[in-house]
């Protein structure tokens, strides 16, 4: 039944830059509207309901997302699919209490390093999360340019090195010109280029294999676990680890605070709920995917390198689909990954005028820090380009990375809602508990570790935070009237937003 | 074949709406931007607007339950292997859904801003 479709590279290359030619398109569009690193950056805050849902989706449709889903339902069954599904939906939602306190609390405020420098004023606090923030970004891109070297070299045989050039100068050159308002709205635009696509090339694979019903009985005979959505297997072996790692991917990433300083605060809470909800349909329709690669018997050594996770690819171009519908299902993926990799960019970007720019020279001038703060972009995706074509291994640096990150969940998660929290119980609680928990990992197992990582995590916090008397105003994060209206030296990037209004209208032309 | 061909024709239908409504509320909002830029009117900072966005816990649970529910339907008859292509639409759909609201709200904000004047 599986046979290669031996598709010619010309139209892999055809789809990367004409997606690419597209998203360049609308960038030069949005150009004028980003005068400023202000602009650039937040958006000046403006993003709406519609954009805000639209771009969320996209942002968090990660091209491993979309094969990994694919995957464990091929390795797992069903229950695969429940224990990657579930909790990723949940992150995006889980982040609204957090967003709504900070956002009201710090109404100004433009990344999640900048909110740990004020509530702590404590530079190892600060430079903690910044190289977290800096390495879960850096992360963020590497896994996304993986899945489009991935699909192309499984649909059409392209080397892995073009693929990543023609990727990081595709997304490099269109998140360089618009910032998140470019971000934005070619994100809203791929969530249609996934989600349709995604029901139609699903629906016509179901068909061309025998039918919904022969891949349902097949799987069934597959094994006496495999449309058993509880089945433990699966939690065992990867969910409960997941899951929590996903609640540090939104919660501990500067992509989702960047979203949730730059959305129109009336709607800003129901855009992540929006997001959450309406994100579940795209891995569980591709998981189907994986349910026919393992209903039809494919082996994982017929995926070759890419492991499970090349399922969806190889089902997709061994069944003889037309051409169209493959081109469909690469189109799906590479909106995934540009759509990631760009709000990578714009959430990079953000950090390094406020955090970094603008605290190693305060008195950077309005043009440089505008220069500079899109620069940072380039450097990025070179970054990126060279770690991922080295050789690394760097699936097992994404896990490290993001096993890592979810040491930040109850510290941080303590810093926005409890005023007890101390600078010191903050690093106290990360160091310690990666400390401890790391070893467990690498010497035990992936569940142990996380476990062990947030129980010292949770210890360590609240212990150091209880034995001291400090407690935080929270109120000192918010604006006064008269910073609301602007007076410009409390807010840096705002203050070079009236600077360069003054100076140079719009130093971006 | 059926399932299939419903899916292009509803597919298209919805993604000339999704497309149609983007690029409007693309051309509001650039306008919008440019006129702030114009004025020299600034960003929302107050806090007091954030919404709050009334029953989340209930939303974020019911996600779960109908989300699990999905999955472990596709376990019980293939006839449920069809809902998560409608579902995966409708994500696209609920965007759209998005862009009616916002274009409700700014609506709304202009004639509260004709009746204040």
């Amino acid at each position: 039944m599986f046979t290669p479709s031996n598709l010619s590279p010309g139209i892999g290359y055809a789809l990367m830059l004409g997606l690419g030619v597209f998203m360049f398109f609308v960038a030069s569009v949005v150009r004028k509207m980003v005068r400023n690193t202000h602009d650039f950056v937040i958006a000046d805050r403006r993003i709406g309901f519609g954009f805000g849902v639209g771009s969320v989706i996209a942002v968090w449709t990660w091209s491993m997302a979309v094969m990994m889903s694919s995957a464990q339902a091929f390795t797992f069954g069903t229950s695969g699919l429940i224990w990657f599904v579930v909790p990723n939906g949940l992150a995006v939602m889980a982040m609204v209490p957090f967003a709504l306190k900070l956002r009201r609390q710090m109404p100004a405020g433009y990344t999640i390093v900048e909110f740990i420098r004020q509530r702590f004023q404590n530079k190892p606090a600060t430079t903690v999360m910044l190289i977290a923030m800096l390495l879960g970004l850096l992360a963020e891109i590497f896994i996304n340019l993986f899945g489009v070297v991935l699909v192309m070299g499984v649909v059409f045989g392209i080397s892995p090195t073009v693929v990543l050039i023609v990727t990081l100068a595709t997304v490099t050159v269109y998140s360089y010109f618009g910032g998140l308002w470019t971000s934005a709205i070619t994100a809203t635009f791929n969530t249609l280029l996934i989600t349709v696509p995604a029901a139609i090339v699903v629906l016509y694979v179901l068909q061309k294999v025998g039918g919904a019903d022969l891949v349902f009985q097949k799987v069934k005979a597959a094994g006496p676990n495999t449309l058993n959505a509880f089945d433990g297997s699966a939690a065992a072996g990867f969910g409960i680890s997941l899951a929590l790692g996903l609640l540090a991917s939104t919660m501990a990433d500067q992509t989702f605070w960047q979203k949730a300083w730059a959305l129109k605060p009336a709607t800003m809470g129901r855009t992540f709920v929006w997001a959450g909800l309406w994100f579940y349909p795209i891995p569980i329709v591709l998981g189907l995917l994986g349910l026919v690669g393992l209903g039809f018997g494919v082996n994982v050594a017929d995926l070759g390198d890419a492991g499970s996770g090349g399922i969806g690819p190889y089902v997709v171009s061994h069944l003889g689909l037309p051409i169209i519908l493959i081109a469909l299902y690469v189109l799906i993926i590479l909106n995934a990954c540009y759509s990631s990799i760009d709000g990578a960019f714009s959430a990079l970007s953000s950090i390094v005028a406020v955090d970094v720019l603008k605290r190693v020279k305060p008195d950077i001038s309005a043009k440089s820090l505008l220069t500079w703060t899109k620069a940072s972009i380039i450097i990025a995706g070179v970054v990126g380009g060279i770690v991922v074509s080295s050789g690394i291994d760097y699936v097992e640096l994404v896990n490290t990375v993001y096993f890592l990150k979810a040491a930040l969940i109850i510290p941080l998660g303590l810093a926005i809602f409890w005023r007890r929290l101390t600078s010191t119980a903050f690093v106290a609680s990360l160091v310690l508990a990666i400390a401890v928990g790391y070893p467990v990992r690498q010497l035990v197992g992936e569940l142990q570790g996380i476990v062990t990582l947030e129980v010292i995590s949770l210890v360590a916090a609240v212990g150091i935070s209880l034995a001291s008397r400090q407690s935080f105003d929270f109120a000192t994060l918010r604006r006064s009237d008269a910073l609301a209206e602007g007076p410009p030296d409390d807010d840096p990037v705002r203050r070079d937003a009236a600077a360069t209004a003054a100076v140079d209208p719009d130093p971006v032309r | 074949m059926i399932a299939f061909w419903i899916a292009v024709i509803v597919g298209v239908a919805v993604a000339v709406v999704y497309i149609t409504l983007g690029v409007q509320a693309f051309a509001r909002v650039r306008k919008e931007v440019l006129a702030a830029a114009t004025t020299g009117a600034t960003d929302d900072l107050s806090g007091d607007e954030v919404s709050d966005d009334g029953g989340f816990t209930w939303k974020a649970i019911g996600a779960v339950i109908f989300s699990t529910l999905v999955i472990v339907l596709l376990g019980v008859s293939s006839v449920f292997w069809y809902v998560p292509a409608i579902l995966a639409i409708g994500s696209s759909v609920a965007v759209i859904a998005a862009f009616v609201i916002d274009r409700g709200s700014v609506q709304g904000e202009r004639s509260d801003g004709k009746a204040e004047a």
